[in-house]
């Protein structure tokens, strides 16, 4: 069902739960991925995302239309991954890459066995960086530079200024090209490998 | 430009959301100084490091079982839980205002003679009224006091 989110919101709102599936299909991924780098627990976090939606969808006649719909379900994820990690049942927040948690092939696998395994490797220390950075800093390298929402976005997930944003992402950045500093030839190989030349204008320095 | 200026809009100039004469002002400074050149390098090539990331899905038929929860009925609109953290910082300000309202009631009474101060003001009383005249009253005392002698200074 296509339809920008302000459209499939209304229907959903009359009552049509067929609008709703097609948001929870649009967003679920990108919640999934959210809460687990916060919670870093695969079955936890699928649960939280549930959780979520049904949250979203409950409370969805109060929705106002003051901030996207985007934002508003990345609020409640960050309410409940408060909720959850303030009830301790995710334990003592340990340090480990995401790799640990869940099985999946890194980006753009390559062809070549060799190259993969390097590639995996290095998959590997990124996310042990990722998670090595403080929460603050870490929630908005997530929503930037991960999921790809802009500043503005960030600042109403994370409800703070967009200069704060700005901030913190300069600084989540450069803490994570330090922590990486033995990978970055390899890294910076590997993502235009990945990328095949295509994404170019992102990789060149403007 | 100066560097201070120019490291507030390098994230901007790095993602290209820069307005094009500010982010050509930016690449001017960046040619000529070699430390900024660096920092705009370092916010790159961080870029290109998390796009190595994982991006795990969650597993199929997500969608389905948030729908038939929503379809169970089940749903509802959950309530704000009872949350100890706010119930004592509440009982911390509701003590404060107490103590404080306290404070400030005693404060406002007019403070009682203690025992000394009494002992004191009787002593002065006898040591001032031996030195005056018979009869003389003190300064300040009450006029009802004043001796027959003095009524015409009695103020109107």
């Amino acid at each position: 069902m296509p339809g920008d989110d302000g459209t499939l919101v209304r229907q959903a709102q009359g009552g049509d739960r067929r609008a709703f599936e097609e948001l929870v299909e649009r967003y679920q991924g990108q919640i999934y991925r959210y809460v687990l780098r916060s919670v870093l627990d695969a079955t936890a976090a699928e649960d939280l995302t549930q959780d979520t939606l049904v949250r979203a969808y409950a409370s969805l006649k109060a929705f106002r239309g003051a901030c996207s719909f985007k934002t508003w379900v990345y609020r409640i994820a960050r309410n409940l991954c408060i909720d959850y990690q303030r009830s301790g049942q995710g334990g003592r927040r340990r340090l480990m890459p995401l790799t640990a948690v869940v099985d999946h092939p890194a980006q753009g696998a390559c062809a070549d066995p060799l190259g993969r395994s390097s590639q995996q490797e290095l998959a590997e220390q990124v996310e042990l960086a990722i998670a090595a950075l403080p929460e603050r800093f870490r929630a908005i390298l997530v929503l930037c530079d991960l999921e790809g929402l802009s500043y503005q976005e960030a600042a109403e997930v994370e409800h703070c200024p967009v200069g704060t944003v700005k901030s913190r992402l300069f600084t989540a950045r450069r803490a994570l090209r330090r922590l990486l500093e033995p990978y970055v030839a390899q890294g910076t190989a590997l993502a235009t490998a990945a990328t095949g030349g295509g994404a170019d204008a992102l990789w060149e320095s403007p | 430009m100066r560097c201070g200026k120019a490291r507030k809009m390098l994230l901007e100039y790095t993602d290209s959301r820069l307005p094009r004469p500010q982010s050509r002002a930016v690449g001017e400074h960046l040619g000529a100084c070699p430390e900024c050149a660096l920092a705009a390098e370092d916010l790159v090539q961080a870029r290109r490091l998390s796009s190595l990331a994982l991006r795990p899905e969650p597993r199929p038929g997500l969608t389905a079982r948030v729908m038939a929860r929503i379809e169970s009925g089940s749903v509802a609109v959950p309530s704000r839980r009872f949350s100890w953290r706010f119930a004592l910082s509440a009982a911390g300000v509701v003590a404060m205002l107490i103590v404080g309202g306290l404070i400030g009631y005693f404060h406002s009474q007019p403070a009682a003679p203690s025992r000394n101060d009494l002992a004191a003001f009787a002593g002065f009383c006898v040591s001032n009224h031996s030195a005056l005249p018979e009869g003389e009253a003190l300064v300040g005392a009450d006029e009802s006091f004043m001796p027959a002698a003095y009524e015409d200074q009695r103020a109107p």
